[in-house]
């Protein structure tokens, strides 16, 4: 048990996971359920650039419904930077219909997971994203 | 001798199948032997019928090289059959060739004139080249068939009303616009609508064909990739999408101190920095991009703010290729950068071809047939190499001008080009002098191809002034492994053959001595 996924430990540098939501209690659930990560928050997909450029996180949670840029332009965006390229991006939406998961998928997002949350599956796509056990 | 397209796909598809049959007689099975050489018979009597009478030797050779067991074929079969191969490969690349399948055609060009006869003229002369010509009479056809057939490029008559809505409906394709005359009106007209090219009729077959490649060209060259440094997310995002809808791939860095790590991933047209950045600013990025051998050339676009003189004037002293200012107009900034690009990638182009004949110039020829080398020794397979030469061609330039030796390279340009395989590397060596490289070839494989070449050669009739000569030329062939390992021992040694050659009376291949 070397690499313990529990950074409380603080045997590894913790990861860092970017919520992008404009839906303030979502995301404050979100940043609830991955309390042991090191999680920031931007309002819109805009705010999530800026965010991921300065914060440069380990993995991007994101809505796709958000005003100014939606999730799926802003990773079209994330895409464009070869610095950024490689962050896993899982998206979190009501928006759960074919169009919109076709969409998310072709622009390399990992997974398209529906809200209501489903707690167990969300953590469990986090750890893999993350790549660790 | 020319083979119908039908005729030559049934050959290519029997010299195919010759070969697997040869390949599995070797096993010494007198069944599988006699299917071979029934085969070989086959395409001899085919060949013979279709008038490819080269084709029709190689394989009677085989023929009958292949009644003694496999044990004694040596590699003469694997010669003949090659050469065969090679013959039967070419009948792909005949010019009367009409009606080839589209798979077999260099491109697509979508014709539209309302004038019945000059529709007629421009779509035979663009199949001369052989790339396919849809022809239709008005923008509504043109739309029609355009959407139906997704065309490379177009080509339209100036007097249509409609042009930029069947450019933007078909995704842009580059086109030429036909006008009728050349004034400079006329063709500022058509660049406004977005032409490329100009053409004025009517129409003359050679200009056309250049236009028809030019084309073809551009339509295959990818989109401009764009590498946009700013260090806020905002400018980035706002200006990487308008980029993209003007028809650029743009890709991002919000981080200038990274830019020589991604360059090398990224391998951009052109960069396009922002003056003012944390923690590296634009003058400061510039001055280290222009520090490294391998970006010197590549162009740089600052955007910045117009008002101050000094810090465009400094842009330039540390290597900007353009200083745009931040509030201009997309559609300028469109047309500076991708101006830009377009002429950087000209010059590159112009370094390495040579205009007349599009042959290599030396050292790019030299570079390729290094790298044709490596991997012929690597993979332990055969490489020739041709050095020609012009017979006579001081005096022709002396007698007729060089007006009349430019056409004659032109001229040898061309049937280089309709002789050979995608893969045979070629380049202009000096004046007159013109190499071929044959992968996958021995000498006595490369050898008939080049004697070939030059029987038509002497067939060509140019005219200058009223006056018709014909031109020849010397060979000489070399390969490897059996000629040398080296380049050089290569070009040695065909030299030395061509020389011989010349010495021998001139207008002859040899590839031995």
């Amino acid at each position: 048990m070397a690499a313990l996924p529990s950074p409380l430990f603080g045997a590894e540098p913790r990861k860092r996971i970017l919520v992008v939501d404009d839906d303030e209690p979502t995301a404050r659930i979100l940043g609830h359920f991955l309390r042991g990560y090191d999680v920031d928050l931007a309002g819109n997909g805009l705010e999530g650039i800026e965010r991921a450029i300065a914060h440069r996180p380990d993995l991007i949670l994101a809505d796709v419904w958000m005003p100014e840029l939606d999730g799926i332009e802003m990773v079209r965006q994330l895409h464009r930077d070869p610095t950024l390229a490689h962050v896993p991006v899982i998206f979190v939406s009501a928006a759960g219909d074919a169009q919109h998961v076709a969409a998310a998928i072709s622009v390399g997002a990992r997974h398209f997971l529906a809200k209501p949350i489903d707690v167990k599956k969300l953590l469990g796509l986090v750890r893999k994203a993350l790549g660790v056990p | 001798m020319n083979a119908s397209p039908h005729d030559a796909h049934v050959l290519r598809e029997l010299a195919s199948a010759l070969g697997k049959a040869i390949a599995e007689a070797r096993g010494g099975e007198v069944l599988r032997i006699k299917a071979a050489r029934d085969l070989a018979g086959e395409v001899r009597d085919h060949a013979r019928a279709a008038g490819l009478e080269l084709l029709a030797a190689h394989a009677s050779r085989l023929f009958a090289l292949l009644a003694v067991p496999p044990a004694r074929w040596g590699v003469t079969v694997d010669e003949v059959l090659a050469a065969a191969s090679y013959e039967a490969e070419r009948t792909k690349l005949r010019p009367s060739s009409y009606g080839l399948p589209a798979t077999l055609l260099a491109g697509r060009i979508l014709v539209v004139d309302p004038d019945a006869t000059t529709r007629t003229t421009t779509s035979d002369a663009i199949r001369a080249n052989l790339v396919e010509a849809i022809s239709t009479g008005s923008i509504e056809e043109a739309l029609h068939e355009g959407l139906r057939r997704h065309p490379d490029a177009m080509i339209v008559n100036a007097d249509l009303e409609g042009i930029e809505r069947l450019h933007a409906a078909l995704g842009k394709p580059p086109f030429a616009i036909l006008g009728r005359d050349g004034l400079t009106s006329h063709r500022a007209a058509a660049a406004k609508k977005g032409a490329s090219l100009y053409v004025q009729r009517p129409i003359d077959t050679e200009e056309l064909s250049v236009t028809v490649r030019r084309l073809l060209d551009r339509a295959r060259t990818p989109r401009p990739k764009v590498l946009l440094v700013d260090d806020s997310p905002h400018r980035l995002v706002d200006l990487s999408r308008k980029l993209d809808g003007e028809g650029m791939t743009v890709q991002t860095l919000s981080d200038p101190t990274r830019v020589l790590e991604v360059l090398d991933e990224i391998r951009p047209d052109l960069v396009l920095v922002e003056a003012k950045m944390e923690p590296l600013d634009g003058w400061e990025l510039c001055a280290v991009l222009r520090t490294a051998p391998e970006w010197q050339d590549l162009p740089i676009v600052f955007l910045g703010d117009s008002e101050d003189p000094e810090s465009r004037a400094a842009a330039f002293r540390v290597g900007a290729d353009d200083f745009v200012p931040r509030a201009n107009d997309l559609r300028e900034l469109t047309a500076r950068l991708l101006g830009r690009i377009e002429r950087t990638r000209l010059l590159r182009d112009r370094g390495d071809r040579d205009f007349l004949t599009g042959l290599l110039r030396r050292s790019a020829f030299l570079n390729g047939f290094s790298s044709l080398l490596n991997q012929a020794r690597r993979r332990n397979r055969p490489l020739a190499l041709a050095i020609l030469d012009l017979d006579h061609f001081k005096q022709v330039n002396d007698r007729f001008g060089h007006l009349a030796g430019d056409r004659v390279l032109v001229a040898v340009g061309k049937l280089l080009a309709d002789h050979l395989r995608g893969e045979d590397l070629r380049g202009r060596w000096g004046g007159e002098e013109i190499v071929i490289a044959f992968p996958e070839s021995t000498r006595e494989t490369a050898a008939p191809a080049v004697r070939r070449m030059l029987e038509d050669m002497a067939k060509l009739a140019i005219e200058d002034d009223g006056e018709v000569f014909h031109v020849t030329f010397s060979a000489g062939v070399a390969s490897f492994p059996g000629d040398g390992p080296q380049p050089m021992d290569l070009f040695a040694t065909a030299d030395r053959r061509l020389y011989l050659a010349k010495r021998l009376g001139r207008a002859r291949v040899l590839s031995e001595g």
